[in-house]
């Protein structure tokens, strides 16, 4: 019979790193409190068993106040929605996992878990860390105390991690009475009392009181009055407009290497019409787009950086005072950084914050944020804007149109958070984590995963577009084409943004994925060579159909920018908003007054620089 | 009347000066902030130290059992000291 141990701790106490040596898992693990917002299951298979383990969201106490720490609430009382087949509806056993620089504000927890009844097993992470600090601890003794075993964990190397185990067998075979339901409630005085016991628990097994400081204090300057915030705007920045100028050499060369494979393998395939497929239509698609790649990859790895130190916290006590003031809480910098990558993942993030208006309030900004898959778009927008040859240039116009969408993505928050009837709720508060070196082999690791996951997600919907248009524009008759007659019907739609219905085919497309925005345009003006450099040329000389007019004029291109800056295009993004907005109607009203509103602002945009130009 | 002077009295977490240590001796305001705050270890009793603080009213930090809280202001100010 399977059983199921749950992984418990308050936030940032290192459950995911346990879990992911206890069961061989790769979750990803941020020095943040507030990392985890999901459940994760794992198997775990002893000699003669298996067993289920789940790790949990971080809390600070058993009763929640946030979406997050409601799961491991649900948890704690109820397994059966969370594994398969449970035979039991309590967890047979809880690994607490407490910070060993931080017992005297843990083990409350785990004294509360401990008087619910819960059967328990202790891991003590970041030994390492206490052991830097000539902190020494008792386990023996604090086993004694506690009645539960007490396993010290060296959360860098996974030390302790065979004892842990064997703990839990030895545990799990031991039969003790059911746990009673958790209070809903604590009283002050309680809460008291458990403080008052955990410090005195300490105060017997350890060496030493709390961590001292000691060194350099670079807190002192980040989160100086005045350096702070100034520290913090100079990070930002770096970090947007390294994206695209530390990537470009790396893009140049995916560039030749793909227009010299594409080139020798045109040249060596017969002069048919599966070959024209496979070079115009899916190669020239995919290379336009995975040029692009070492950007994404550059920006999952900056983010990467920035969450294994420790700088998030800081990151969002430092931007609560400019957030609450357009209705958010600092909590929401988190979700809305992790929206410069991918709106999914944020939109999940925002569970950790405690009240429902400002839970929406974020999630109305997320899809705003400039997420990977625009950075192809824009990259293709801002080279045919400033020049191929400019990347610093460039990427100055890429921090530019950062800067633009938190501007305009604060403003759309500020107008719907007077709409919203909901009340806020009160309070930011966050534990500010000790700083870590990034693990870089995490980060690393994380980084390829996530490129690698955009290009799986990509290159089929690439692909598919791409043979989609090649059939399109080939049948019946390549000037009478499906897409012809098709992409006429956009046009009146499409003269407002001063454009043609070769952009409008491409515009629709991009509704499948943002970044095939690229591929589509690299379809239909064809060029000779998939050169990036050369495509850009040919889009120079490109004229509006049936007249002389250049078709990418600034005019144009800044009106495709406002466009895909506001256009929510992305389905997986309203299915996420869908369940974490429990329910369909403000996510629909998201979705479309989104795409209403980018097409009015580009036309607008557009006219206004046409007017101004003359 | 009364009532002014006795709040005008007590010394509240966001009056204290970077660098000030104190102890926390009650609270007032909002129930569901208060035992938040207390949960994460501003326990009636406990040392405090305020660490750090923002320019133009945003949050500060304070060293409490160890760790490092970072509060709003206006939250701060359900908190008081000695
Ligand atoms: N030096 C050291 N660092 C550790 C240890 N355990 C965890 N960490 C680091 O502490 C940070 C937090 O670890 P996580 O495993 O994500 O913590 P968590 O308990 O899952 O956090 P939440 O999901 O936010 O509740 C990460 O940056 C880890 O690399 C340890 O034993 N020693
Ligand atoms: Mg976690």
């Amino acid at each position: 019979m399977s059983e199921t141990l749950l992984f418990v701790g308050n936030p940032n106490s290192g459950k995911t790193t346990l879990f992911n040596y206890f069961t061989g898992s790769r979750y990803k693990t941020v020095n943040y409190p507030g990392a985890t917002v999901d459940f994760a299951l794992a198997e775990w298979k002893t000699p003669t068993q298996s067993h289920w383990v789940l790790d949990t969201p971080g809390i600070v106490s058993i009763v929640p106040q946030s979406e997050d720490e409601e799961i491991t609430r649900r948890a704690l009382e109820n397994i059966v929605p969370f594994v398969p087949n449970a035979t039991q509806k309590m967890p047979a056993l809880l690994i607490g996992v407490v910070d060993a620089m931080q017992l005297s504000r843990h083990l409350v927890l785990i004294r509360q878990l401990q008087q619910c009844g819960y059967a328990m097993v202790l891991a003590v992470t970041m030994t390492d860390v206490a052991h830097k600090h000539g902190r020494k601890i008792d386990f023996l003794t604090l086993s004694e105390l506690l009645n539960m075993p007490v396993i010290p964990i060296e959360g860098r190397t996974g030390k302790g991690i065979d004892k842990l185990k064997q703990a839990c067998c030895i545990r799990l075979a031991q039969k003790g009475s059911l746990p009673q339901p958790c209070p809903s409630h604590i009283e002050a005085s309680t809460l008291k009392e458990q403080f008052e016991w955990a410090e005195k628990m300490v105060g017997l097994v350890s060496s030493n009181g709390y961590e001292k400081i000691s060194g350099f204090d670079i807190d002192a300057w980040l989160l100086h009055p005045v350096f702070g915030p100034v520290g913090f705007m100079v990070t930002m920045g770096l970090f947007f407009t390294c994206i695209f100028a530390v990537a470009s050499p790396a893009m140049a060369g995916i560039d030749s290497g793909f227009t010299w494979g594409i080139a020798s393998l045109s040249a060596f395939l017969p002069a048919v019409w599966w070959a024209d497929l496979l070079t115009k239509g899916i190669l020239t698609g995919v290379g336009s787009v995975f040029v692009f790649v070492p950007q994404i990859a550059l920006l999952f790895f900056l983010l990467g950086v920035m969450e294994g130190s420790g700088y998030l916290a800081r990151g969002a006590m430092l931007a609560d005072r400019p957030l609450s003031a357009i209705g958010l809480n600092g909590r929401s910098f988190v979700p809305l950084l992790s929206g410069c990558a991918c709106a999914i993942p944020a939109m999940m993030a925002a569970r950790t914050l405690p009240g429902k208006k400002e839970k929406l309030l974020t999630l109305f900004m997320i899809p705003l944020m400039t997420c990977s898959a625009r950075l192809p778009v824009y990259g293709l927008l801002l080279s045919l804007l400033i020049g191929f040859h400019h990347p610093v240039q460039i990427a100055i116009g890429m921090t530019g149109i950062y800067v633009s969408s938190i501007i305009l993505a604060s403003s759309v928050t500020a107008i719907v958070g007077r709409m919203l009837r909901v009340a806020p709720a009160p309070g930011f508060q966050i534990e500010l984590p000790r700083w870590h070196w990034p693990v870089l082999r995490h980060v690393l690791t994380h980084t390829v995963t996530q490129t690698f996951s955009f290009i799986k997600k990509a290159g089929p919907v690439i692909v598919c577009v791409g043979v989609l248009l090649w059939v399109l524009s080939t049948f019946p008759s390549p000037t009478h084409s499906f897409l012809h007659t098709f992409g006429h019907v956009l046009s009146p739609l499409l003269s407002p943004m001063g454009l043609d219905w070769r952009v409008g085919v491409a515009l629709i497309l991009a509704f499948a994925a943002r970044e095939v925005f690229v591929s589509a345009i690299a379809l239909m003006f064809a060029s000779e060579s998939t050169h990036l450099a050369s495509l850009v040329n040919t889009l120079h000389h490109a004229v509006l159909e049936g007249t002389t007019q250049p078709l990418f004029t600034p005019a144009s291109i800044i009106g495709l920018i406002v466009f895909f800056m506001i256009s929510m295009q992305c389905a997986s993004t309203l299915a996420i908003a869908k369940k974490e907005m429990g329910g369909w109607k403000l996510p629909l009203a998201m979705t479309v007054s989104y795409i209403v509103g980018a097409y009015i602002a580009a036309v607008g945009v557009v006219q206004a620089v046409q007017f101004w130009m003359g | 009347m009364s009532v002014i002077a006795l709040h005008t009295h007590k010394k509240t977490l966001n009056t204290l000066s970077t660098g000030c240590s104190a102890v926390v001796s009650g609270f007032q305001g909002d129930q569901c902030l208060c035992s938040r705050l207390q949960e994460l270890g501003l326990i009636e009793g406990s040392t405090i130290c305020l660490a750090y603080r923002l320019s133009f009213g945003g949050p500060l930090a304070v060293k409490v059992k160890g760790a490092t809280l970072a509060i709003r202001s206006e939250d701060a100010a359900c908190v008081l000291v000695q």
